[in-house]
């Protein structure tokens, strides 16, 4: 009888966080697939300032913006991954 | 900044035989309040991710790749908010060539303003410090009064704005054709 309940209490544990992670996985591919558009935007902000001014490190911001735009990328994916696994 | 970085800056509108002489940032100590920020709540993250417990991230149900990726996606946005304050600091650039002073300001994405006047429009350049901060690192506020209606000048937070405001006097002298060296420079203190 005892078992009986901690399995299914086990079952509902489970299936509690299957669901609470399918949920925060999704709210977090909302949030990235906002974030990879303002990364983009950064990337453009970047080419579009240093046109404007051109200094002595503006090829190093140049790069930053397209590394801070691979990180998005890569977790995006990472992210799109975990869900169709989940 | 080194001489060789002056010679570097080219900026949107500057003409052929335009010459940077010298041009000024905000001092970095402006810097401090959003990379303390940036820091604490990157520790902080850490400090999360260092304390979990192996399968329970304090009794929620998620699963721990769930909660790296969260850490990770967080970190990644305090990087990129880190990342515009530095682009705001860093485009926020005032330049004096041998024709006319210009204010680029950066105020956001895709906002911008660039300001400027001829150096015989320059009639009163001034400067200002406030509170200790300002005194202890010799940084202030550069107020330049240009001619007629054409709007002022306020070049914020400048390192050695003493400094700067004799530079300015030299220059604007010797495009006017007046003798350079022999300005006072005046501090000046806004009304309330």
């Amino acid at each position: 009888m005892n078992l009986d309940l901690i399995s299914q209490l086990n079952n509902i544990s489970g299936d509690l966080v299957a669901k609470v992670d399918f949920v925060i996985l999704l709210l977090l591919l909302f949030g990235l697939a906002l974030y990879t558009i303002f990364a983009f935007l950064v990337l453009k902000q970047v080419r579009i300032l240093n046109k404007s001014i051109t200094t002595a490190r503006g090829e190093l911001l140049n790069t930053l913006a397209l590394t801070h735009l691979f990180a998005t990328l890569a977790l995006l994916v990472t992210n799109i991954l975990l869900l169709i696994l989940n | 900044m080194q001489a060789q970085d002056y010679r570097n800056l080219r900026f949107e509108g500057e003409d052929k035989q335009e010459e940077t002489l010298f041009f000024l940032r905000p001092h970095a100590i402006i810097n401090v309040g959003w990379v303390l920020v940036a820091v604490f709540l990157l520790i902080l993250s850490t400090g999360v991710v260092a304390f979990l417990p192996n399968n329970q991230f304090f009794e929620l149900p998620l699963e721990p790749t769930t909660v790296y990726l969260s850490i990770l996606v967080f970190d990644l946005v305090i990087a990129g908010g880190a990342f515009q304050w530095f682009l705001h600091w860093y485009f926020n650039i005032y330049v004096l060539t041998n024709k006319r002073l210009v204010d680029i300001d950066f105020f956001g994405l895709f906002h911008r303003k660039i300001s400027q006047t001829t150096l015989r429009n320059v009639e009163d350049v001034t400067y200002s410090k406030h509170g200790v901060l300002q005194n202890f690192f010799d940084f202030g506020d550069v107020h330049i009064q240009t001619a007629g209606t054409l709007p002022n000048f306020e070049f914020h937070a400048i390192p050695d704005p003493e400094g700067s405001v004799q530079q300015i006097l030299n220059l604007v002298a010797k495009y006017k054709g007046g003798v350079a060296g022999h300005h006072e420079p005046r501090s000046y203190q806004p009304t309330q």
